[in-house]
């Protein structure tokens, strides 16, 4: 049928079938600014367009509809401004804004965001910030926690309104002085306690205490803008998705159906001979191969025990057939004519009877390869065992001993964009992978084997990436398009539906622990033991890694006090178990959010039961600067670990602050504070936990960087890192411009593509800052100096002078001799390039970290519970964070507001759970909630910075230790307003009011 | 799949697309839960945006809304109530209230669906065609996966004097309730109470009469009986009959 429509400005006619949505149309015709989340519900809204003005999710409705109306998409608002020789319009003040507000983090969402706030501020000049909450509440977003966009559109509104807004950009506004207070100094009294608003124009940037040794750079610590924003304000095609191939096709996985169970017959005839099927492969068509989805460095630090087909299905949602089609309505149909007769297992769901005798066994494969302690045959992935100290005697020297059980649920990472792949043959026959993936370099060369290619055979491209949060660490879906790919010579598309990210790809892993921590009367901990029971699923991606991080953050950060700080007591023991329930694996945090459930209600416990200041009780026992980090000892991600001391600890002074700010003490015994006039089922509370994280894995993961100089003082920046949209490609060329003297928008930020860029371990352990950004400075320093040798010819030629390299500095864009001289980066460039002695300024660098810094933060959090419903709601969240040197506050602050956003769900809403067939209970975003922008707490982001010497900045990682505080802060409030205590996180209506019950 | 889209132009010509068989052809109001994907046989679809069943009227104290009408406009309109606006805030989010009809959600929303609840405690009308037949919105609840009195839905009626109270239980203030409790008063004292908390079902009416003291009785029955070997049932049998005491106290 045809259909007539305006789409921005324009009358379209288009010939579209019944059936498809407005989504697929649009798409099909090249407006790949519509996003698309793989929901079927409409949960996500990254499909927004505007439909005669309004915001509406274009998935859920048919093009037909459409038909007569006028359509909107973001292609129709702003453009670069600098078109060549055409007059550019430039961008709309609602996409500058998104842009001068840091409110872009992937990027996945942000069409969407700025169409809904186009369609209120065209019926309302002058919002409110609720209205704009709610304008935006349709479009989910996993990165910013909404602060930043919703300031973005009250700018945006002030700009239409025609007002003078201040600027937010390293020329313009500077942290403000006030919140500039040297290190040691108390927090000024006249801070304000309390909730007052701050302008617009600040309330983007996060409250700084900067450190006294830092150095005023010209671009590091500046609220830059991100590099990457323009063109993702304008939704250009630059995810995985946003290619069209000739000739591709689209594949669909047959999934499970059952939780454990032989494959006892497939028969594929039927799909086979569907016409428009291409190619329908089972285990019998594929080699088998054992391997690893976890995209970690190799050696793997885990067990190999996947298989791309296997004849055994081990959860519901495992694989058992691919299918490769024409469309994805012929693929899906093929799937449907797939016989497959199924021998079921007993199925093995809870973690606790795993090892027991007669326990399902999940992997009995004879090719199943072991790696330490691993062993199938009582369902153990792995295990650890940690003794640190004399943990008996550390007990035996205790006046109280506390013991309690702590449980963690399953939750999802929920990344917007879901996991996609197209793969094909290049005119060389060689593999290219176009995936949005976290390890490029890890998925090259983990699935070499698996396809029986040579590593040299396969490029993996990495474009951009919405949003992955550890989900992307894992080798988890290329395989299945590449398979095809091989089978069909032709391109193929795999796209997980929303769906299949709960059913089929990764999570968090759930936890059980038992802790047992001695304590004397003054709070002195003199010994601490953990054990961790891990639910790592079907398989044991992941399994020993994320477990060991539980133990050694959430139990390195208290060695206790006195003489046991330089002793201290510390054992973690773990058994990370095989079931029949989806796999787990890396999600931001990586293991931390667990541990930190578990020691930080413990630690809430005994300070109440010991009447000492819960704040008090944890400094005293926490790590301090020139401190042994006590697992550096003991554990290093299945490597030799080395003993490291932490340099920098800002926790007291996240405390002292964070107290203030909160106003604790007039708080936390308050009962007048705790009760609502006329309200009396209602009762405030007030919470706190502390985090340590890390910042890269030490002795192993590497970073690496290439720049290269151009003719007019640009440079090149390529790196491996992979930016999911914290910025860390905008950080890493701050860093470099700083080193070569010139602007961040004369780097030019390419990552990555493994036949291009120098590698990288990928993005994750908090290491792209501190580890890929140093080597992007070792590259850059290399560059400096070559540049600098040039500039010194070059002004010695002019003033007849004789200043060396050395004597060179390089600033605003040029290189300064000693007394005043300057040549341009322009001049150097076109002298090295085509004028005498010509020569390409390169520099690559590599770096492999030594150390791990660990940022520190102190988590606040307020809520409001209702005694009748158990019902929470978070009022405000505040974290006091010491990550270091901060290089760009935008971003960074934007990686903290997120980071508790995705806390706050982990705290109160999510929680995968099973039925007892194995059946995931959870498979959309609506069971499974994440926040909206009109439902958000008050959000506080506050740097406490201290300067890390081992990194050339003074920098620590920032984008994990957000996940880790959140959840117990929100307990310890409950448990402050109504003395209601949970073992056991999410704080759901039903868990809160059993704990009242009890209590 | 959907094998045909069809626009008419009048409620004649949409009730003779809607008598065919072949195709079978069902309405289209907003297409939000119209799953195309789950719906494996092929039909017809009858978009209803031309019939000028969008209007929201108030007459003699009755409020009539067509059945095409978005559940975004009732929010925004100054005729209806704060307490059903908060009913439709809480039933899915702004975009997707663009789209969504009042007639599809009434068809396919679920039984804890904040809407539904509300709507059924104010004993909402339904309007179907052919044949104008008029039935209680909680009357043919029960009867919904049947056969329905008509092939379009093609208005609601209430009575816009009644007072209208509505809690929904969640997760966080925005999330899809696990539970949905309405409470309308009406000026000679009639009060009714609905329960929306059986996800798989529709929601429950445990009290049409009068007297607030017999609320709470009322709702600790019928929660003790529908809600056994339910989801969240012991939690949800204590809660509920709380909350209908302090929302009748507060009415």
């Amino acid at each position: 049928m045809d259909i007539t429509l305006t789409l921005n400005g324009k009358q379209i006619q288009w010939t579209v079938s019944a059936s498809d949505t407005l989504l697929t149309i649009l798409r099909k015709q090249g407006y790949f600014s519509v996003k698309f989340g793989g929901c079927e519900n409409g949960e996500c809204g990254a499909c927004t367009v505007l439909f005669d003005g309004k915001p509406v999710n274009s998935c859920s409705m048919l093009a037909a509809q459409a038909d007569g109306h006028r359509i909107e998409t973001v292609e129709s608002l702003g453009e670069h401004p600098l078109r060549g020789w055409a007059t550019s319009k430039g961008l709309h003040p609602i996409q500058q804004a998104f842009i001068d507000t840091g409110a872009v983090q992937c990027g996945f969402c942000t069409p969407a965001f700025i169409l809904a706030a186009k369609a209120l501020l065209d019926r309302e000049p002058n919002p409110t910030e609720e209205m704009v909450q709610e304008a935006i509440s349709g479009v989910l977003c996993r990165c910013t926690g909404y602060i930043k966009p919703v300031q973005a559109v009250l700018r945006a509104a002030a700009i239409l309104r025609g007002e003078q807004v201040e600027p937010i950009n390293p020329e313009g506004l500077e942290i403000p002085l006030e919140w500039m207070i040297p290190t040691g100094s108390t927090v000024p009294s006249e801070e304000p306690c309390g909730d007052e608003i701050s302008p617009v124009q600040t309330q983007v940037l996060p409250k700084i205490w900067v450190s006294p040794e830092t150095t005023p750079y010209a671009t590091v610590g500046k609220p830059e803008q991100k590099l990457d924003a323009v063109k993702l304000v304008q939704g250009k095609s630059a995810f995985t998705d946003d290619i069209e191939q000739r000739g591709m096709l689209y594949a669909k996985v047959l999934r499970s159906p059952v939780a454990h169970a032989k494959i006892k017959n497939i028969d594929t005839t039927k799909a086979k001979a569907l016409p428009g099927v291409a190619a329908v492969l089972t285990w019998k068509d594929l080699p088998r191969v054992a391997y690893s989805t976890a995209g970690q460095s190799d050696p793997l630090p885990g067990p190999l025990d996947t298989f791309s087909l296997d004849n055994k299905v081990r959860f519901v949602g495992d694989r058992v057939a691919f299918v490769a089609a024409e469309t994805e309505a012929i693929a899906e149909n093929a799937i449907g004519l797939i016989d497959v007769e199924y021998e079921e297992l007993p199925i093995l769901l809870d973690s606790q009877q795993a090892m027991n005798e007669g326990a399902p066994i999940l992997h009995d494969e004879p090719d199943y390869v072991n790696f330490a302690d691993s062993d199938p045959s009582h369902n153990i992935a792995a295990k650890i065992r940690i003794d640190i100290g004399d943990v008996e005697q550390g007990f035996k020297e205790a006046d109280k001993i506390f013991e309690a059980d702590y449980e963690v649920p399953k939750v999802q990472q929920a990344h917007i964009e879901t996991h996609i792949v197209i793969t094909c043959w290049d005119e060389d026959d060689r593999m290219v992978i176009r995936t949005s993936t976290q390890v490029p370099f890890h998925v090259r060369r983990i699935l070499a084997p698996v396809l029986k290619l040579p590593m040299k055979r396969i490029r993996v491209i990495k474009p951009r990436i919405g949003g992955g949060f550890g989900g992307k660490q894992e080798v988890l879906m290329e395989d299945v398009a590449a398979h095809l790919t091989i089978a069909t010579g032709r391109p193929v598309r795999y796209e997980y539906t929303r769906e299949e990210e709960f059913t089929s790809a990764r999570s968090r892993h759930p936890m059980k622990f038992h802790l047992k921590t001695g304590v004397k009367k003054d709070g002195t901990i003199t010994a601490n033991e953990m054990y961790c029971l891990s639910d790592t699923g079907a398989y044991g991606c992941h399994a020993l890694t994320v477990t060991g991080n539980t133990g050694n953050k959430a139990m390195g950060i208290y060695p206790g006090d006195g003489k046991y700080r330089k002793n201290p007591n510390i054992r973690f023991y773990a058994d990370i178990v095989y079931t029949n329930t989806s796999p787990t694996g890396a999600f931001r945090g990586y293991g931390g959010p667990q541990g930190f459930w578990a020691v930080e209600r413990h630690m809430e416990k005994i300070a109440h039961d010991l009447n000492l200041d819960p704040l008090d009780f944890r400094l005293k026992n926490s790590i301090r600067s020139g401190e042994l980090q006590p697992f550096s000892t003991a554990w290093s991600e299945g490597r030799e670990p080395v003993p490291e001391i932490i340099n920098t600890v800002g926790l007291e002074e996240c405390v002292k602050l964070g107290r203030k700010e909160t106003c604790w003490d007039e708080k936390v015994d308050n009962e007048t504070w705790h009760t609502i006039p006329g309200k009396p089922h209602l009762r405030r509370g007030i919470g706190v936990a502390l985090a340590m994280h890390g910042s890269a894995i030490p002795y192993l993961d590497m970073g690496g960087a290439s720049i290269k100089m151009n003719e007019d003082g640009s440079f090149n920046l390529l790196v491996g890192a992979t930016d999911l949209g914290t910025g860390s490609d905008t950080v890493l060329a701050q860093m470099a411009a700083e080193v070569l003297g010139v602007k961040l928008e004369d780097m030019i930020v390419y990552s990555s593509d493994t036949d291009l860029t120098p590698f990288d371990k990928g993005a994750y352990a908090s290491s792209t800052t501190y580890v890929s950004g140093t080597a992007a400075v070792l590259a850059a320093q290399k560059v400096a100096e070559r540049v600098k040798e040039r500039a010194a010819i070059l002004i010695n030629k002019k003033t007849g002078s004789n200043f060396k390299a050395e004597d060179i500095k390089l600033a605003d864009r040029k290189a300064f001799s000693p007394d005043g001289q300057s040549v341009s980066m322009s001049e150097i460039g076109y002298s090295t390039i085509h004028h005498f002695d010509q020569e390409q300024i390169m520099g690559v660098a590599s770096y492999v970290s030594p150390v791990s810094p660990p940022p520190f933060a102190a988590q606040f959090a307020e809520i409001t519970l209702d005694t009748i419903t158990g019902e929470v709601t978070v009022d405000k969240l505040l974290m006091a964070v010491d990550a270091g040197v901060i290089v760009n506050p935008l971003t960074a602050s934007g990686q903290i507001e997120g980071g508790m956003s995705q806390a706050l769900g982990y705290a109160v809403s999510e929680e995968m759970t099973y039925a007892r067939d194995g059946k995931p209970n959870e498979t959309n975003l609506i069971d499974y909630h994440i926040f909206r922008a009109n439902e958000m707490p008050k959000l506080t982001t506050m740097f406490i910075q201290t300067y890390e010497p081992s990194h050339p900045f003074g920098v620590k990682a920032v984008a994990e230790i957000p996940m880790d505080g959140v959840a117990p802060a929100v307990a310890n409030a409950i448990y402050n307003a109504c003395g209601a205590s949970l073992s056991q996180n999410p704080a759901t209506p039903e868990r809160v009011w059993d704990a009242i019950q009890i209590s | 799949m959907i094998i045909e889209y069809q626009r008419p132009e009048s409620l004649e010509e949409a009730i003779k697309l809607l008598e065919r068989k072949n195709p079978t052809s069902l309405p289209l109001g907003g297409g939000t839960v119209l799953s195309i994907k789950q719906k494996k046989e092929d039909f017809a679809v009858v978009d209803i945006q031309n019939l000028g069943l969008n209007k929201i009227e108030v007459q003699d104290n009755l409020t009539t809304v067509g059945a095409a009408c978005d559940l975004q406009s009732l929010i925004e309109s100054s005729q209806i109530g704060t307490s059903l606006k908060k009913a439709i805030s809480r039933e899915i989010n702004i975009n997707m209230r663009n789209m969504a009809s009042v007639g599809g959600t009434i068809i396919a929303a679920d039984g804890c669906s904040p809407f539904l609840t509300a709507l059924s405690a104010i004993d909402v009308q339904l309007f179907w065609q052919p044949g104008d037949v008029e039935t209680s919105l909680s009357e043919w609840l029960p009867l919904r996966s049947g056969k329905k009195p008509g092939l379009l839905l093609e208005k609601i009626q209430f009575n816009d004097q009644v007072k209208l109270e509505i809690r929904s239980l969640g997760r966080s203030p925005q999330d899809y309730p696990l539970a949905s409790l309405a409470i309308a008063k009406w000026q000679n004292g009639r009060m009714r109470i609905v329960i929306g908390a059986i996800r798989n079902s529709h929601p429950l009416l445990a009290m049409d009469g009068k007297g607030t003291q017999e609320a709470f009785e009322e709702a600790k029955k019928i929660c003790k009986s529908a809600l056994e070997g339910q989801k969240h049932e012991a939690y949800l049998a204590s809660v509920l009959p709380e909350l209908v005491r302090q929302m009748t106290q507060e009415l």
